[in-house]
């Protein structure tokens, strides 16, 4: 199947060639967060039983007296919508763990982009705790740092696991190979409960047999949406089912077109 | 004065600014902003670089204070801080092709980077073996593409049913594939979304970070 | 009594870790070699690998780190040597710090060294290694042009008819699993140069999406892939005699499977089903 960029159709001063329909669809992104943001409407999300599961698990940590294990991920990458996401779960876990005085462990990743992570989490757990009247229970101790790379990363937050004996486990983010490892120490570790995500497809079905509660794909921002009640991130998740949407129509048109033997594709290149 | 440099605003302006320098030459034809977008990236190359060794600095500040503490594990730490203190040493002093630091980066790294990926198969057998069962439909499918997968790769299940490798390709091919563009596109959408938002100042975390 | 099927249901993980233990060792010291099928993806890569002209320019993205000695050494090594027969103009880069010690491996392979030998490679002439090309947007700004990349060190050189990627006519990329994203989406949709890719096992359905896209020329999976070009080529090594082992233990995860559920409807099915009779009573 050839390039399409080498099936240009028309010349349009200033653009170039084969690159306009990828500038329309983000317009179209731009266009419809905009428009959630300025009339703030808000987008009805229903609660998923991985929220409230979550937050069973922080008081279960409280009853056993056992701490919580947060780990946003390795993001290597710098900070990535999963990341993003991973904070306002996190937020909400912190908010949760400071009412009940829940010790909460957050391994660090330590790749050099995503060392802008480190504040933001330092923060959220501050103002989680000042919030919460219980700012002496913040502890610098309870950021661990970890290693750079993926393997690295995995077994020191395996390692923290075996160590602290958590009650809960939320690996929640930017999280590669190792959410199955994740799944299968808590399940050693005895008692402990995980909620976990995966980044790679691939993955998915591993973490959904080895761990207790799963968000898979878009349920991560979904929660994180509906947790935070923002109505921007709210926004942002129908703007992003909005173009999903807009795409299974193209995509189903096209393949219609095709077998009928009318070729589309170098049109949308234009 | 300085304090002008801390104001969230200045971060969304130098954000915003990268941005279209880097985005704008993609989609129009503007030679100097093209000139610009090459500048602004050798720019980011060299933070990158930089990104290293702060993050080596970092690592080494955590490690000696851990060492100085005595707290719980310092031990590692110092082990830790020889052996990347001496591989940085090695690699600028000796070269990476000299001995001195080929032996140790083949001894330990190529053999501990073994280590992981063997764990990960054998966790993966636990998980499978203890909670790969047909409760319902969804899972019955899922472990019958599994089976089908599985054989497909090892030429023995070729040679129990030469069946197993059609079904396996078609099974990669066709419905692991679409699967995999679904989540792509998702992925991708979210992506451009969530740097829209950073743009336009709503998302907080990133700006306040 | 005992419950076979309530064993069956409730094996120690650590039964599972020692058969794989015991395969993997009986494995390595006899050595089985079964007949296995080219899939048609690794053909269609040694196909166009041979499509490759003398005198093209073909550009290494030398991104792996040391897993790949273990597991999908073969297939990058034996590519590697095909495309030399080809005799292209090679232009080495590598792309991550822990990729320069796999690079040197690679180029000092026995098989390798004598191939660049014999198709008279020399420094400078037909090979330049460029160095340290680190992160995508360094990738970027090689691509869109070469010599204001590299700060016009290979001025003068066969490299003078190079000036975007536009000029290379094969992209091969040994990289790290985020390295193949850098090259669909910053070559492919940009410039007219074809890319070879070899996958990590995992992510081979990523590729697969990206070659019938039209973003890659061909991709093949690294372990598989490794003993189905050991047999293409007529180098039979270390990846044939692994595919016993591999299939040994594939055959033995799906009889833990059928076990396991065995003893899912015979035991474990009905005590789920059991309604709890006092607090706190476990269900495993």
């Amino acid at each position: 199947m050839m390039n399409i960029i080498t099936q240009k159709t028309m010349d349009i001063p200033f653009f170039i060639k084969g690159r306009i329909f990828g500038f329309s669809i983000i317009l179209l992104i731009l266009l419809i967060s905009l428009y959630y943001i300025w009339t703030k409407k808000k987008v009805p999300i229903r609660l998923l039983p991985q929220v409230e599961a979550m937050r069973e698990s922080v008081g279960r940590c409280a009853e056993m007296g056992k701490p919580l294990v947060y780990t946003y991920g390795n993001p290597t990458s710098g900070v990535d919508y999963w990341t993003v996401a991973s904070f306002g779960l996190l937020k909400y876990t912190a908010e949760q763990a400071a009412k009940l005085g829940v010790k909460v462990i957050i391994p660090l990743s330590a790749s050099p982009k995503s060392v802008i992570t480190h504040a933001i989490v330092r923060d959220i757990m501050k103002e989680a705790y000042i919030a919460a009247g219980t700012s002496e229970m913040y502890d610098e101790a309870n950021f661990i740092l970890t290693g750079t790379d993926d393997q690295t990363w995995g077994l020191a937050v395996t390692k923290i696991l075996y160590a602290a004996r958590p009650a809960a486990h939320f690996y929640l983010g930017f999280i590669p190979f190792f959410s199955v490892i994740f799944g299968e120490t808590s399940t050693s570790i005895g008692g402990c409960v995980s909620i976990g995500s995966s980044f790679y497809l691939q993955m998915i079905a591993m973490t959904v047999v080895s761990c207790d509660y799963t968000f898979i794909a878009q349920d991560l921002i979904a929660a994180s949406a509906y947790v935070t009640e923002d109505p921007s991130q709210g926004g942002f998740l129908r703007t992003i089912d909005s173009i999903s949407f807009i795409s299974m129509i193209l995509v189903a048109i096209s393949s219609i077109l095709l077998t009928m033997g009318i070729n589309i594709i170098p049109w949308l290149g234009v | 004065m300085m304090e002008i440099f801390r104001k969230k605003e200045i971060t969304m302006i130098i954000t915003t600014m990268s941005f279209l320098i880097a985005f704008l030459p993609y989609f129009f034809d503007l030679p100097a902003v093209d000139q610009l977008s090459t500048l602004t990236v050798n720019w980011a190359i060299t933070v990158s670089y930089v990104m290293a060794i702060i993050g080596l600095i970092y690592m080494s500040m955590i490690n000696i204070t851990k060492l100085q503490k005595k707290t719980k594990g310092w031990q590692y730490g110092a082990i830790t801080l020889i052996l990347v203190w001496y591989m940085v040493l090695a690699g600028l002093g000796f070269g990476t092709k000299d001995m001195k630091f080929s032996f140790f980066y083949n001894a330990i790294a190529v053999s501990l980077t073994a280590l992981v990926g063997g764990l990960i198969s054998f966790y993966l057998v636990a998980a499978g073996g203890r909670t790969f069962r047909a409760r319902d439909f969804r899972s019955t499918f899922l472990l019958i593409a599994i089976i089908v997968v599985l054989m497909k790769n090892a030429p023995i299940g070729l040679i129990i049913w030469p069946g197993f490798g059609p079904l396996g390709t078609y099974t990669i091919d066709v419905l692991v594939a679409g699967a995999n563009r679904a989540f792509k596109i998702g992925t991708a959408i979210a992506g451009i979304a969530l740097g829209l938002r950073i743009l336009i100042g709503r998302e907080t975390m990133v700006a306040e970070g | 009594m005992v419950d076979m099927f309530k064993v069956m249901a409730t094996i120690d993980r650590r039964i599972y870790f020692l058969l794989f233990l015991t395969i993997m060792i009986g494995g390595s010291l006899y050595p089985v070699v079964l007949p296995m099928p080219i899939t048609n993806w690794t053909q269609t890569f040694y196909n166009k690998v041979n499509e490759v002209q003398p005198g093209d320019i073909l550009i290494v993205h030398m991104g792996a780190g040391p897993e790949v000695r273990l597991n999908m050494w073969s297939a990058y090594k034996l590519i590697l040597w095909q495309f030399i027969q080809k005799r292209p103009r090679i232009i080495w880069m590598t792309t991550w710090p822990n990729a320069f010690p796999v690079g040197e491996m690679l180029l000092n392979d026995p098989l390798i060294k004598d191939a660049i030998k014999m198709a008279n490679y020399v420094k400078g002439v037909n090979f330049t290694d460029i160095g340290f090309v680190y992160g995508e947007p360094a990738l970027v700004n090689l691509a869109k042009d070469f010599h204001g990349f590299t700060e016009n060190k290979f001025k003068g050189t066969w490299l003078d008819e190079v000036k975007d990627m536009n000029d290379i006519q094969y992209y091969l990329c040994f990289g790290a699993s985020g390295d193949y994203h850098w090259a669909a989406k910053q070559i492919s949709l940009i410039y007219k140069t074809k890319i070879f890719t070899v996958s990590d096992p995992g992510l081979f359905p990523t590729h697969i999406i990206y070659m019938q896209a039209g973003n890659f020329y061909a991709s093949i999976e690294g372990v598989t892939g490794s003993a189905e070009y050991e047999l293409l080529t007529k180098h039979y090594g270390e990846a044939v005699g692994r595919m016993g082992i591999i299939s040994m233990t594939h055959l033995a995860f799906v009889l833990i499977i059928i076990i396991g559920n065995i003893g899912y409807f015979g035991w474990e099915r009905k005590e789920r089903a059991k309604p709890i009779k006092n607090l706190g009573e476990k269900h495993d």
